[in-house]
């Protein structure tokens, strides 16, 4: 074996055990300039490594949850699938029959993505909110939903939130996709009743439900805005969808 | 109409594959779950792990930057580096787990996403807010560069080395087991190409474009 090969396998063997820790070895790296840049550049490549298979894991994954594509472009199919294919014809036609009238016939992430655009800031101009209400909502106007949540639940630890604030919580939440979340905020302002927003609320709510995947509440919410209400002509459009 | 009732029918079980595969991943493993599983040393089990993170957030990532007018490609690229971010956190104990994993990772994407809008000067007054500073530090930074440069650098590499490096530094094989694998003489030889692998692969990595920054110290 080599020096340099020597000098490899002590370096990984370092790396590899840096827990127990060898001592001398530590102390050469301190006092040698050279050797912890090496140590340095054997590490980040070892690290590297681990980093690019997991990407490579990502990426397996991915395509596999997506071979559908494959499968299709694939047109040579042994005879038997033909012959299963037709004697089941009837189950697969039963199936998407049952799908069109019983099921989830749509696609409800497609919908939300759609119909979901969170509400502009209508509450900044007043200028009778806090300073943490405030700057949530500046990140809110940002798109930071995120960290407006934040501020939102750091807030909410020291105050009462006005409903109307709550309103907006909800729509970050449902910005990020936290529907669950959105869905029990905006069900108790409702039932509160006491929020400026109602109308904007039920329309929201019906949409947390869609995003939820939870078709038929979400009707049930769409039936209650009436002409006059915001957003009846996407509520009757969504409801003839789903 | 047989003839394209085949395919269907192909269409038709896969779906059904993939329902059972993503509700069992999606299902059986709580936040606690999966992080047990990545903390282990068991590449089975983070794998299993990476798959229930993908089946959760992907979907919500890919919408997320979509809406942003960028691409389902980028979408992917953004989450394999989120997902390496998260797994070097939960590995060195920074990831608190003050809220959901699913909400963290949307959070490091976002991050990512302005970082990457501000590299591309589409967005060159962007900065970042102290909150989304703390999400991903320097250090995370580098283990996505590494990631990816080292994903070019194994490619050049070649497919016999690429393999070995992998078997040995990420599957964590024994020098038998590659030995058997590559049906190789003897354990030395298996270390001695494992070694001349590793020189190319270093070679390769000092003269690549990485900053100076992306250089990771074990004491970090």
């Amino acid at each position: 074996m080599s020096e340099e090969q020597d000098q490899f396998e002590q370096i990984e063997k370092y790396l590899q055990n840096q827990e127990e820790g060898d001592a001398a070895f530590r102390e050469d790296i301190a006092r040698d300039k050279a050797l912890k840049e090496e140590v340095d550049i054997q590490h980040s490549v070892m690290t590297g490594v681990e980093n690019a298979a997991i990407r490579e894991e990502i990426m397996n994954i991915h395509q596999r949850h997506h071979r559908q594509k494959d499968f299709v472009a694939n047109d040579r199919y042994p005879v038997w699938t033909y012959a299963v294919a037709a004697g089941l014809a009837l189950l697969v036609l039963a199936f998407f029959g049952y799908q069109q009238y019983f099921g989830q016939a749509v696609d409800h992430q497609e919908l939300y993505s759609e119909y979901f655009e969170p509400y502009p800031d209508a509450i900044s101009l007043r200028g009778d909110q806090s300073r943490e209400v405030a700057q949530a909502m500046s990140l809110y106007a940002s798109g930071s939903y995120q960290e407006a949540i934040d501020y939102f639940e750091t807030t909410a630890e020291g105050t009462v939130l006005s409903d109307d604030v709550q309103f907006y919580w909800s729509l970050c939440d449902m910005s990020i996709g936290e529907n669950k979340s959105a869905i029990q905020r905006l069900s108790t302002l409702q039932e509160r009743a006491e929020s400026r927003f109602l109308p904007q609320i039920t329309w929201y709510l019906a949409l947390a439900y869609l995003g939820d995947g939870n078709g038929s509440k979400c009707k049930d919410y769409l039936n209650l805005i009436k002409e006059e209400d915001f957003r009846y002509q996407e509520a009757q459009r969504l409801l003839s969808t789903i | 109409m047989i003839f394209w009732i085949g395919p269907i029918f192909g269409e038709l079980f896969y779906s059904i594959d993939y329902i059972t595969v993503s509700s069992k991943a999606f299902n059986n493993l709580t936040d606690q779950e999966i992080l047990i599983r990545l903390r282990s040393h068991d590449r089975a089990q983070q794998n299993e792990a990476f798959e229930a993170i993908y089946l959760e957030v992907y979907p919500r990532v890919k919408n997320f930057i979509l809406k942003k007018n960028g691409t389902e490609a980028l979408s992917l690229d953004l989450f394999q580096d989120a997902i390496i971010v998260f797994f070097n956190q939960v590995k060195s104990g920074k990831f608190q787990e003050a809220s959901t994993i699913s909400t963290y990772l949307h959070g490091i994407v976002h991050n990512l996403w302005r970082v990457h809008l501000r590299n591309e000067k589409k967005m060159p007054r962007a900065e970042l807010s102290p909150y989304e500073m703390d999400l991903v530090q320097d250090e995370d930074r580098a283990h996505v560069d590494l990631g990816k440069v080292m994903t070019r650098l194994l490619n050049e590499l070649g497919d016999g080395c690429k393999q070995l490096i992998q078997l040995y530094y990420y599957e964590r094989k024994t020098m038998q087991e590659i030995k058997d694998h590559f049906a190789l003489g003897s354990e030395q030889t298996a270390k001695n190409k494992k070694y001349r692998c590793m020189q190319q692969l270093i070679k390769l990595f000092k003269s690549s474009n990485i900053t100076k920054e992306s250089i990771l110290s074990p004491e970090k």
